[in-house]
């Protein structure tokens, strides 16, 4: 009998909705679940080479061995697919009743291929007494729900679920792509029905390629473990670390991750006014404590989480850390009305709060470098909110913005003002004031990220122990140690935050207690890095290389001049160099033959390469997307300032991405 | 860390060594240092698994320390000699805490035998297989390894342990019978 997992998983065909149920034993085992199960399964149906909106292209739902158990933090479940932002393999996760319906519908993944004649949604049946064991279909839009547009931009995230909740009934949960992500913009994001976002990459507007308007999946299995009293005795220890933790027992849960701003603006680490200052004198109005005394009516969580650090405010969920600074410090905005405004607007159409105000926030720049050819200044809240609202829809100079920055700043001919690695662009930590934030920007495989290995960890919180945020060297080691376990995190399902209080020592243990399978810390720590080498040939595949790997021109040249962290530089090259060795890759940042050998990746490497000789008839290689626009914008500077040429509306997706 | 390991009595004047990983090197402490009053040159660079004439100057067990790094996910360790420790693993084949702090981070520490207690590859395989279930593994007789993501962290390990082992070994000095506090503690013993 399998534990921890279902043991099945559905194989479904949008172009003619037949479905086909399979199990991967092997890969289950070797990466676990959730992001590391869908990354393998990416690798047996993807094309790296080719454009990641072809319907050829897999994207993929799947939970983990933890999702829906009493672990804390656990309901959460992974979508995998490609990003139309960066061109690279891509991942975002969720909490939420999604991935424990998945799992108590009876599967741990959906895999979906093709692209639906039509808008449709996938409707997953799970539930007991239904066509056994799970049924699975592909509905017509226009049956279910035929008055309304799915490009309208009026049918935001709160009226696609109010609408699908009354059609398919109680018991579902929903993952859909939101209205932004439907109308193509490559920064759309994911939504699920109970307000969670998936939002980096554009992963809304890569399900949109295949005309999903929602997944729905209904299930009330139980989900069970292979040692029930173990597990719970492993849960309470973990609740025990949970609560004598300070980050998780009391500052997420009194400010939420708006806890972060003093501290990271107090070490100089937090860019303003995209990414030219560290100093900025706008912190106290958009702090944790401020978010706490002006706004915040209450706190929430996602499914099973003890620590609950969503605020609940007048107009809904308050805006995380990032998102006050992306709309605060990043643009000039010292204003918490304004900010939660556009964190709300960007909530309903489904924008990345972080991809947008960086986006903004070069704009900005170039707007008072006077080369918009239009007012726009660092500070100015009133047309920060109509910008975002533009983008939503679709219109005015706004659409120009729902790509991203690294396409926007070429068009008007200064890509160097974007701050992005590898398309995605810099959340909000400075690297001149935590170097191995940096590295850890230049490495991630999904472009600029701290969710790939968080050095604010050792860099500004002492968890597991304070290092020197400014040294460049011996930082490898913790790094890679901290991008596997933030893989096996997202592969068992468990929210990164409960990582703050224990690590892969624990959670091995509970994913042994709920598997019934031997899975030592050793095992979690290689779980971890196969599924960062699969990533990582997957992307050499796409055409990414060592050049990739680098950080924005003003990181590397510009240090700041006052301020914590004035006058320190980074020293990319050699932290680089010391990581590809922490690696076992070669000097160009490809892993090596003994590595692939060691992770027993060698069938998945060699079908990559030879998929990687698939190409699109322009055969510049799918992963290329943004640079390849970038490079297009430099080339062609009269036309920069306009938007570019092609298909609006519902075919703008399938743009050469 | 080295003067702390001395001054807090984790080793005598020329015990211990400790180790970082960086990438496919390590920088282990010389053969015959003194943790207490290590410079710069006490610190000798070597491959992770290849020698080169680092290895002259290496410390005596450096062959315990690759193979914990070949066969583990730590990325530092520290030798040390804890003598309430090395008491208890006269006696005992574990060392579980009976108090708060050691019952929190170590649980349950096991204790391992090799007659050649001494950069010997009988001791090496000893050690690794025992440090797959627990950060710290203690030789019977001879001193503590304990791993670490950073080696502060290896350093915290190692000095909660002597502390929980004292409090053990004063318990039993004292002839008390400790009155249980906490939940489940009997499947420490399984942990």
């Amino acid at each position: 009998m399998t534990h921890g997992w279902t043991g099945s998983s559905v194989l479904c065909s949008l172009d003619d909705g037949a479905a086909e149920r399979f199990d991967r034993p092997d890969l289950r085992r070797d990466f676990l679940g959730g992001r590391g199960y869908g990354v393998a399964l990416m690798a047996e149906f993807g094309f790296p080479a080719r454009r990641v909106m072809e319907p050829a292209q897999p994207f993929i739902l799947s939970a983990g061995p933890l999702t829906g158990t009493t672990a804390p933090s656990s309901g959460r479940f992974a979508a995998v697919g490609l990003s139309p932002l960066t061109g690279t393999i891509f991942d975002g996760n969720a909490g939420g009743r999604f991935g424990v319906r998945l799992r108590q519908a009876g599967l741990d993944a959906l895999v979906l291929l093709g692209c639906s004649p039509e808008w449709s949604v996938v409707v997953i049946d799970g539930r007991r007494g239904r066509a056994a064991p799970s049924d699975v279909r592909v509905v017509p839009l226009r049956g279910l729900w035929p008055e309304i547009d799915p490009l309208d931009p009026g049918l935001t995230s709160s009226r696609t679920v109010e609408g699908l909740r009354g059609r398919l009934g109680a018991g579902f949960s929903l993952v859909f792509p939101s209205v932004a992500g439907r109308r193509g913009a490559f920064l759309g994001s994911l939504r699920t029905d109970d307000r969670r976002s998936l939002g980096r990459g554009g992963l809304g507007a890569a399900l949109s390629a295949k005309r999903v308007f929602a997944v729905a999946v209904a299930g009330d299995h139980g989900i069970d473990q292979a040692d029930p009293g173990r597990f719970e005795f492993l849960v309470y220890e973990a609740e025990k670390q949970i609560a004598a933790n300070p980050v998780t027992s009391r500052a997420l849960p009194e400010f939420g991750t708006a806890v972060l701003m003093q501290i990271v603006h107090q070490a100089g680490a937090l860019p303003a006014l995209n990414y030219r200052t560290a100093a900025w004198d706008g912190v106290d109005a958009i702090c944790g404590e401020a978010v706490r005394d002006q706004m915040t009516r209450g706190r929430q969580g996602c499914f099973g989480c003890h620590i609950r650090c969503t605020r609940r405010v007048e107009t809904g969920e308050g805006p995380e850390y990032e998102t006050l600074w992306a709309f605060g410090a990043a643009c000039g905005v010292n204003d918490l009305e304004t900010i939660q405004e556009a964190n709300r607007r960007c909530a309903e159409f489904g924008l990345d709060t972080i991809s947008l105000g960086a986006t903004i926030a070069c704009a900005m720049e170039l707007g008072e470098a006077g080369v918009l050819g239009r007012a726009l200044r660092f500070g100015d809240g009133v047309r920060l909110l109509e910008l975002v609202l533009e983008a939503a829809e679709g219109r005015g100079f706004g659409a120009e913005l729902a790509d991203g920055p690294a396409r926007f700043a070429a068009r008007y001919g200064h890509p160097e003002l974007a701050m992005h690695v590898k398309g995605l662009e810099l959340p909000a930590y400075d690297p001149r004031g935590m170097h191995g934030q940096g590295l850890a920007y230049a490495t991630s495989n999904r472009g600029a990220c701290h969710l790939r290995g968080n050095m604010l960890g050792p860099e500004l919180l002492g968890i597991p122990k304070m290092v020197d945020r400014f040294a460049d060297r011996g930082k490898s080691g913790i790094l890679v140690t901290l991008q596997h376990q933030a893989a096996v995190f997202d592969s068992a399902c468990l929210c990164k935050f409960a990582g703050f209080a224990f690590g892969d020592e624990l959670l091995s243990r509970m994913l042994g207690a709920a598997t019934g399978e031997s899975i030592s810390e050793r095992d979690t720590q290689a779980i971890g890095e196969r599924i960062w080498n699969l990533e990582r040939l997957w992307n050499v595949a796409a055409g990414f290389s060592a050049r990739d790997d680098t950080l924005p021109g003003r990181i590397l040249d510009e240090p700041h001049s006052q301020g914590p962290s004035a006058d320190r530089a980074i020293d990319l090259p050699a932290m680089l160099d010391e990581y590809y060795r922490a690696r076992g890759w070669a000097a160009d940042g490809v892993p090596v033959a003994a590595k692939v050998r060691m992770l027993g990746l060698e069938g998945q490497a060699a079908l990559l390469r030879s998929r990687s000789m698939d190409r699109d008839v322009d055969s510049s290689g799918a992963g290329q997307g943004w640079r390849k626009e970038v490079a297009a914008a430099a080339a062609d500077r009269p036309a920069a300032g306009r938007v570019p040429e092609g298909p609006q509306g519902e075919g703008r997706h399938l743009r050469a991405v | 860390m080295g003067r702390d390991c001395f001054v807090s009595g984790l080793v005598n004047s020329h015990a211990g060594n400790m180790s970082v990983r960086i990438g496919d090197r390590l920088l282990i402490t010389r053969r015959g240092s003194m943790l207490g009053r290590l410079r710069p040159e006490d610190l000798i660079e070597t491959g992770i698994d290849r020698d080169d004439s680092g290895i002259a100057l290496a410390s005596s067990e450096i062959m315990t320390h690759r193979a914990i790094y070949a066969h583990t996910a730590a990325q530092a360790i520290l030798h040390t000699h804890p003598p309430h420790g090395v008491v208890l693993s006269l006696a005992q084949d574990e060392i579980i805490p009976i108090d708060s702090e050691g019952s929190y981070l170590l649980r349950r520490v096991p204790v391992v035998v090799a007659e050649r207690t001494v950069g010997s590859q009988e001791m090496a395989e000893a050690i690794t297989a025992r440090l797959g279930e627990s950060a710290l593994c203690m030789l019977r007789g001879h001193g503590l390894f304990a791993t670490g993501r950073l080696l502060e962290e290896a350093y915290q390990l190692s000095s909660v342990f002597e502390a929980s082992a004292r409090i053990i070994y004063l318990t039993k000095l004292a002839g008390i019978t400790p009155i249980e506090f906490r939940r489940d503690s009997e499947k420490y013993g399984e942990w």
